[in-house]
Parts: C-alpha cells; structure tokens; sequence
C-alpha cells in the first residue's frame, strides 16, 4: 500500500494539472463559426455620388449589422470581367454576392447553377435560378413623381427628361405628371443611349437649355451628377436620381427620386442570413420602403412641397393610383 | 466529533496516509490558486504590452490621420493641389490599415466602440472622398466647401472627440490595469504565505496530533512496563482506540496477566523449592555426619588391624611362611587403601557438612614442591620417570593449609606418575601472576579426553571404568582436591590431550594473608561508606539484605545494577569505595563484572551471592573478590570492623 503512494500522488498531480490545462485552453479557444462572406460587384466606382455609393453603403452596412466579412470590386463593366470576378468569389466561398445593375443578369443567371452554395443578387431584371434573387424598383413611381416635381417648379414650361434609354419605363408617367400639373407644360425629352456617358447627355443638358427648359431631370447611373452640373452652370434646376444629390450642387437640385438601395442591401443580407429570401424576383416602391424622395432644396415652396407629400402620402396609402400602370407585379 | 472518533480507530498507516493525502490536497490547492494568480497577472501583463499600449498607439495615430485628411481635403479644395489630393488618398489607405488594425486588436470590451468609431470615421470619409472632392472635381468649390464645413469639419471634430475619448479610456484602462497587476501581484504573495502559511499550520497540528496519539501510548506503555519492573505484575494499560496501539495495549495486558499468574505460581514453587532445599541442605548434613561418624568409627579398627599387620609382617620371630607373608602385605596394602579411602571421604563430608577447617600458614611453595618430589622420587623411579621442577622465583611465599597444599601436590604428582610411560617425565612448574599462584603438574602420559576433563574431577570418577581397570585409585583425590583448592578460594583444572599427555593446574590467591576459614574472616575495612550494587533479581531479599548491613553500623549506599556499564559507571564516581556486589544467584558474567569492577575501583570488592554455589564458581569468585559471604547473617560482623 505504502509504494503505491507516490505512484497515487503523481497521478493525482497529473489529473490536475491536466484539468488546470483545460479549463485554460477551453477559456482561450472559441468556437469560431465560419464568417458571412459578401462580395459586391459595380460597375462603376463606389464614390460615384450615386447609385454605386449607394451600394457600398449598403454593403458597408452589412458589415456594420451582420459583421459580414466584405469585399467589393470596382469598375466590373465587361462581360469578361463580370464573368471572371463573379466565377472568383463564388469559389472564393462568398455566400452572396451582389451585381450592383442590370448588367449582371444574364451572368449571374448563367454561373448561378455551377454554384449553389452561393447565392446572387442582381438589380433590374428577372431570374427563376433557385440562388438567384433580381431586386427590382417600380419606375413608373419614380418616373411619376419626379415628373410632378419638375412640373411643379417649372417657370419656362418646358422639362428636359434625359433617360439612359427611351425604353425606360420612367418616361411614359414623367411625361404625364409633368402636364398634369400645368396643360402649359412640355418635355423635352432625348436618350443618351447609355448608362455612363456623361459627355453625351451634357451636350444633350446644354441643348435642352438652349430649348430654354429651366429644369433638367436625368436618368441614369452613369451621367446624372454631369447633367446636374451643366444645371448648376447653366443656373437651371435639375432632379437628382437615386440618391439625395442635393451636396452637388445646394442651388441646382429641387429634390431628388432616392432608391434606397443602402437599406435594401442590408434588407436582403438579413433574409439571406435568416434563410427568409426569397429566390426570384424581388420588389421595392415607395409603399414599402424602396424608394423615396429626398429632401426639397430651398428653392422650393412650400405649398409645392405639401402638395407632392400629399399625393405620395395618398400613393402609399392606396388613395392614388399611377395613371400608367405597371404591367406586372413583380419582375420586369 | 465522530469522525474524528472513527479516524483515530484507523491503522496507524491509513491515518499517516490521509494525513499525507490531505496534506498533498492542500498542497495542491495551494499551487492552484497561485498558479491561477500568476496567470492573471501574467495575462493583465500580457494585455497591457500586447493590447492596450499599441491600442493606444493607434488610437493616436488614428487622431492624427483624421487631422490630417481634413487638413488634406480643406487644401485640395481651396488650392486644387492634386498632389493634395494624393496625400488624402494615402491617407486615407493609412487610416484604413490603422482601423483595421484597431479592430483587430480590440479587447471584447471595446469591441463595440471602436467599430462604432471605424463606422463614423467611415461615413465622414465617405463625405470627403463622395460629397466633397467628386464636387470639387466637377467645379462646384462652393458646395464642396459648404458639404466641408457644414458636415465634414463638424464630424471630424466629433471623431476626434471621438478618438480622443477612446485614448481616455485606455489611459484609464491601462493605469487601472496597472493597478491591477499590482494588486493581483500582492494578492499573489498573500495568497502564498496564507495557503503556506496554512499548509504548515495544518502539517504542524497533525505532526502535534500523530506524535501525541503515538507517544501516549508508548508512555502508557512504558508506564506499564516500570510498574512491572518494581514487580507489580497486576499492572492493566487503559487504552480506548482500536488501532495498532489498542491492540498492543490488551496484548500487554494479557501479557502481564498472564506474569502475573505466572509470578504467583513461580512464588509456590520458589516456597516448595526452598523447602525442599533446606531439607536437602539437612539430608546432606546429616549424611555428611553420618559419614564422619562412620569414618572416624572404621578409621580406628581399621588403623588397629593396619597396625596389626604391620606387625605381623615385621615376622620378629621369622615364623611366616613367604605366602603368610605376602598376605600380611596384601592386608596392609588393602588397609591403607581403604584408610586412605576412608580419610578422603571423611574429609570431602567435612567440606560438604561444612566443618573441614583449614589450618592457614605462611610457607614457601618451591619448597614446598621440592619436598613433595623428594618424597614421591621412589615410586617415580620404580617406572623409570623423571620428575623436575621448573620455576623462576627461588622463593614463594603463599598464606594457604600447607598440610592440604602437599596432600593435593602429592594426590596430582601421584596420578601423573601412575599414569605417565616409562622414560617419561613429569613436570610441575610454579608460577605467579598479580593475584594468583600457579602450580601445574605436567605429564606425558595417556591424556584425557576432552570431554572428561571435568568429570574427572566427581567422586568416584575413574577414567578406565573396567573391573579389570589397570590404574587403581579410590577415584575421590581429584574431587577432595579440588574442594581443598576451592575452599582456599582458588581453582582446579585439566588441559589434556589424548597420548599426549596431561597438566593439572591450580590456582591459589596469593593475596590471602591471613587464616580463613569456612566460619570466620578476619579482614581489613576502610571507615569509607560501603557502595552495594545489586542486580534486579536481588530485588526481592535486598529489602532484608540492606536490614542486615545497617546492623553493622557501616554507612552504605546501595544502587540497583542492570547492566555491567551501569556498575561501572557508579564506581567510577565512588573511586576510593569497597564495593559489595550482590545478587541472588551465581551467573555467566558475574565474575566479568567483578573484574570490571576491580579496575575501576581502589578500594575492596566483597561478593554475596545467596543462592548456593559450587565451589568451581566460588573459587572463579574468589580469584576476584576480596571476600564471599556466605550468608547474609555475617555480613553485619563483617562489614561493621574497621581497622
């Protein structure tokens, strides 16, 4: 019994020891889950005042709320390019990546089944791929109500509507408010014929102010703040698009058609995390969030401004209804 | 309270071992808790080095960094430096390596602030770099400095506020860390000296327990053992515990149950003894007056009809026939054997009855053995046997019966000659040592085997046992001479080897210088105390004894002995004493401690020994001791005499 003691002693200074160890291990290890990985595509770059800020904000948010780890890739504008980065972070193993435009839909809707572990978000367009969501905005509300705006403030009558495309659906209710504020009221209204060039819609800006049109309203990612600026050099008004514009120029912008793309972003980060988004299309209006309109500059009255507040109050309520009508509910 | 009961119930090795184990627990514990201590100051150390100052430091590079692209921003847009522009650029690459680091160092705690700060300082960048350069690109200088000042300069000054909070903070952190580690430091080496402190409390509180549980016991038990020593048998040892020590205590007390049970039935026979020996002491002496008796009655008709023969051998008239007269020869021979025969036994019963009285005188032992050859040289002769005497003192002068001292010299040179070859010769070589003379009676005869060489010395012993024997003799010389020897107080004996031959040996007390007898002892006494040392077993008649010696008015200091280191010790410190050394019966190593005690002491050494003692043992006594008493009756007429 007695030579059995030392053996005892050091077994029990074993056992403890061996304890001590794992109580120290167990407080210096965590169980670490793998991160939210979110990558996001732009077109353009992310300080371009507009839509692609939008987007960063957005994807910044996502970091901020769902400490998601973040990448985002600028100046993702050709097929090749798209294909190549998108292919690169899904193997990557990012679990959602963004295509910040419509560009990325055919892409997306292409490279989606290869990865199923990833799924992709894309805005403007329609998909049916399970891992794919397009997230959509009506704009024909868009259109509507910054044509109300313009009509509104007009002084010489006379609108220039400067979309990216004629096809746009903006163009057919802008028109139409734009008149019903004022019989007298006309627009002017020609396409770039793209998304980015700014130069062509300045010459176009600087042509319509020729045509003596005192507001200015484009519609596009690419070319919106050198339209804006022709206004400001021109001491016209413009309508921002997008996003609240208003630093661009104090004096120039009336107000501004917001997409809240920044909310929208984190929105769907959410629903992805808790496994509540929904595959194929998605759709964001004024009657839920998706889109507003920011603040009113300086220049306009007040009178003007109940009177919009009033009837996109009655639009979000139901009271109002577009005089165009989307053709559809939900995608494009 | 009941386990405590329950553990002093435990064997002794179980109870070592638990104390031992908790011992070990507490040890344990102890290193636990410091090791835990040092671990938390190791890790506020570590938190403060690795974490908190280069958190700081980011902290106020980060400040730094918001200056600077302000500062950056302001230039590019009132100047339109480009070169400013790039400035802002890579610093604001820096600010983002610095946040992210930030970040990445932050402890949990400061986790939610820092990301609160990176996420303003990224807005307000998101200002500058969207909302005010992008404006002043476009030739907007005015709204780029309106967005500048009127949001950007605004929100960097709350950043810095911001950033500037953040530094308090960890100032704070880092001087209560500080503070920490000293505390934790401190409690460190409290915790240390308490848990030792604690450890060493406990171990000395259970050495203080084991010890008394163990040693009460031993003295229980030693108490025991002295009462038994003083011969209180019946001693019981109280003992409640059931352990290895309980156990021991009722063994003891079977034990002295049993002695004492024992001692009664030692005392019945020692009284049946007793009675039996002084029935046997009056058998012997009536046996040895009878023989006195009935040798000194045929003695006499016996020396008439010696007497007669010799007469009638004389022939005066010449009338017997040579066969008459080889008759009257054979009758004197066979009467002076019988004669002799008679004398030896009538002296050995004299010994044994206790009335042999030696008649003690100064005389010269050479010369002694001289005439004693001179007086045996015929019969040698006849077998041709040489007889010398060897010795190197021409005279000796010895104090012993010089009529007893020839008979033995006679009886010894006698049997050497009868049992020595033709041609040979005999010996007898005189020697003296401190206290002794030595006489030895060499021969070169037919030896004794070794195994009879005590034996011989028994009445009646004949060494060829055969009728047809071919040595006469009465078989009683050697036994009488070796009663005479001892009542000198000296001693006999034989070394022998077979055919080879044999030496007769005794040793006489040379200090005797006056008359003793088996009765009365003259001595001289100091007027010194007398020391008395008497063994354990003598404790029984010392009580009588000490009565007995106060009667002669000798002082006396008596001390009991139980190792012969212990009686020297004690006559060491009483140098110039006699010494008296009593004890109840003749053992191995008394003679030794008389010895001892002879060469530590100046003064006499007296012995008494009351049980009975053969005379081979009082004469190794007495070679010793200046004096044996014999019985406890004189020792108050000896001891009282002074000079």
């Amino acid at each position: 019994m007695l030579k059995k003691i030392p053996l005892l002693v050091a077994l029990l200074l074993l056992v403890g020891c061996l304890l001590y160890s794992l109580i120290e291990n167990k407080k210096n290890v965590s169980l670490k889950k793998p991160p939210f990985k979110v990558a996001l595509l732009l077109e353009g770059k992310k300080d371009d005042q507009g839509w692609d800020n939008q987007a960063f904000r957005g994807l910044q948010q996502i970091e901020r709320e769902l400490h998601a780890q973040i990448v985002y890739k600028q100046d993702i504008n050709t097929d090749q390019i798209q294909i190549t980065e998108t292919k690169k972070l899904a193997e990557e193993g990012y679990d959602l990546i963004f295509g910040n435009g419509r560009s990325f839909e055919s892409i997306f809707n292409r490279i989606a089944p290869i990865y199923p572990k990833t799924h992709f978000v894309f805005f403007n367009g329609k998909s049916n791929i399970p891992n794919v969501s397009a997230v959509n905005f009506t704009p024909e509300s868009i259109g509507y109500f910054s044509g109300m705006v313009a009509g509104l403030m007009t002084k010489t009558h006379k609108v220039g509507l400067i979309p990216a495309y004629h096809s746009m659906k903006e163009i057919e209710p802008f028109i139409q408010a734009v008149k019903e504020q004022d019989q007298r009221n006309q627009v002017i209204v020609q396409e770039v014929n793209s998304w980015n060039d700014g130069a062509a819609a300045v010459k176009i800006a600087k042509s319509m102010v020729e045509q003596n049109a005192d507001v200015l309203v484009p519609m596009g990612d690419g070319f919106n703040i050198d339209v804006i600026m022709e206004a400001h050099h021109a001491k016209r008004w413009a309508v921002g698009y997008i996003s609240d514009q208003s630093f661009v120029s104090r004096g120039t912008i009336i107000t501004s058609t917001v997409q809240d793309v920044t909310n929208v972003y984190l929105q769907i980060a959410k629903q992805y995390k808790d496994g509540s988004l929904p595959e194929g299309c998605l759709l964001f209006d004024f009657k839920n969030g998706g889109q507003d309109l920011a603040p009113f500059g300086s220049m306009v009255p007040n009178p003007i401004q109940n009177k919009i507040k009033q009837k996109l109050d009655e639009y979000k309520k139901g009271a109002f209804f577009l005089p165009v009508q989307p053709p559809y509910l939900g995608c494009q | 309270m009941r386990a405590l009961k329950k553990w002093s119930n435990l064997p002794i090795r179980l109870k070592f071992f638990s104390v031992f184990l908790t011992l070990v627990l507490l040890a344990g514990s102890g290193m636990f808790v410091l090791n835990h201590q040092m671990f938390q100051v190791a890790r506020d150390n570590d938190k403060i080095i690795n974490h908190s100052v280069p958190n700081l430091t980011t902290q106020l590079q980060i400040k730094s960094t918001i200056m600077e692209r302000i500062n950056y921003v302001m230039l590019y847009v009132t100047t339109g430096d480009e070169e400013l522009h790039k400035k802002f650029i890579e610093a604001s690459k820096r600010a983002k390596n610095i946040e992210d680091q930030l970040k990445k160092n932050a402890l949990p705690h400061e986790k939610e602030g820092i990301e609160q700060f990176i996420i303003h300082s990224e807005d307000w960048e998101g200002i500058l770099s969207n909302e005010v350069i992008p404006v002043y690109q476009r030739n907007n200088p005015k709204d780029a400095l309106a967005t500048l000042n009127s949001r950007a300069q605004p929100l960097a000054i709350e950043l810095m506020n911001e950033a500037e909070e953040l530094s308090q903070q960890k100032i704070h952190e880092i001087s209560s860390d500080n503070k920490k580690v000293l505390n934790n430091a401190w409690s460190s080496v409290q915790a240390g000296y308490i848990v030792m402190g604690g450890t060493l409390l406990l171990a000395l509180l259970f050495s203080y327990y084991i010890s008394h549980s163990i040693t009460n016991p031993i003295f229980s038990l030693l108490d025991g053992v002295r009462r038994m020593t003083k011969g209180d048998f019946t001693t019981q040892v109280a003992m409640k515990r059931q352990d290895e020590w309980g156990e021991l205590s009722k063994a003891f007390n079977r034990m002295s149950q049993s002695i004492a049970n024992l001692v009664e039935e030692l005392k019945q026979a020692n009284a049946r003894l007793r009675e039996e020996s002084h029935r046997a002491r009056e058998s012997t002496r009536l046996k040895s007056e009878f023989l006195a008796n009935m040798s000194h009655e045929v003695r006499t008709p016996l020396t008439g009809i010696i007497g007669f023969a010799e007469l009638l051998h004389e022939d005066a008239e010449e009338k017997l026939s040579p066969v008459q007269k080889n008759f009257t020869r054979n009758i004197i021979k066979a009467g002076e054997h019988l004669l002799t025969m008679i004398n030896d036994i009538l002296d050995l019963s004299k010994i044994e009855a206790g009335k042999y009285e030696l008649e003690m005188s100064r005389f010269d032992m050479v010369e002694l053995v001289r005439n004693t050859l001179v007086m045996m040289e015929a019969k040698a002769e006849k077998q041709n046997i040489s007889l010398v005497i060897e010795t190197k003192h021409p005279i000796l002068q010895v104090v012993a019966d010089k009529t007893r001292i020839r008979q033995i010299l006679l009886n010894l040179i006698g049997n050497a000659i009868k049992f020595s070859h033709s041609h040979s010769v005999v010996r007898v070589m005189i020697e003296q040592s401190e206290h002794t003379v030595i006489v030895r009676v060499a021969d070169e005869g037919i030896g004794i085997e070794t195994e009879k060489w005590e034996a011989v010395f028994d009445p009646f012993y004949q060494n060829d046992g055969r009728l047809d024997r071919k040595y006469e003799g009465t078989g009683l010389g050697l036994a009488l001479s070796r009663q005479l020897i001892e009542l000198h107080g000296g001693t006999i004996g034989v070394e022998s080897k077979l055919g080879k031959g044999s030496i007769f040996s005794f040793y006489l007390p040379s200090a005797m210088k006056e008359v003793v007898t088996s009765h009365v002892c003259e001595q001289t006494y100091k007027k010194d105390p007398l020391l008395v040392l008497y063994t354990v077993d003598f404790l029984d008649s010392f009580q009588d004894f000490s009565e007995k010696i106060q009667k002669g008015n000798r002082p006396f200091l008596a001390f009991m002995i139980e190792s012969k280191r212990e009686a020297i010790e004690i006559a060491q410190k009483h140098p110039e004493y006699d010494i008296l050394v009593a004890v109840q019966s003749f053992q191995a190593g008394y003679v030794d401690i008389l010895e001892r005690l002879s060469e530590h002491t100046q003064g006499k050494i007296f012995s008494y020994i009351k049980g009975p003692l053969r005379f081979v043992e009082r004469g190794q006594v007495m070679r010793v001791a200046e004096y044996i008493s014999p019985s406890s009756d004189d020792v108050p007429t000896i001891f009282s005499k002074t000079t």
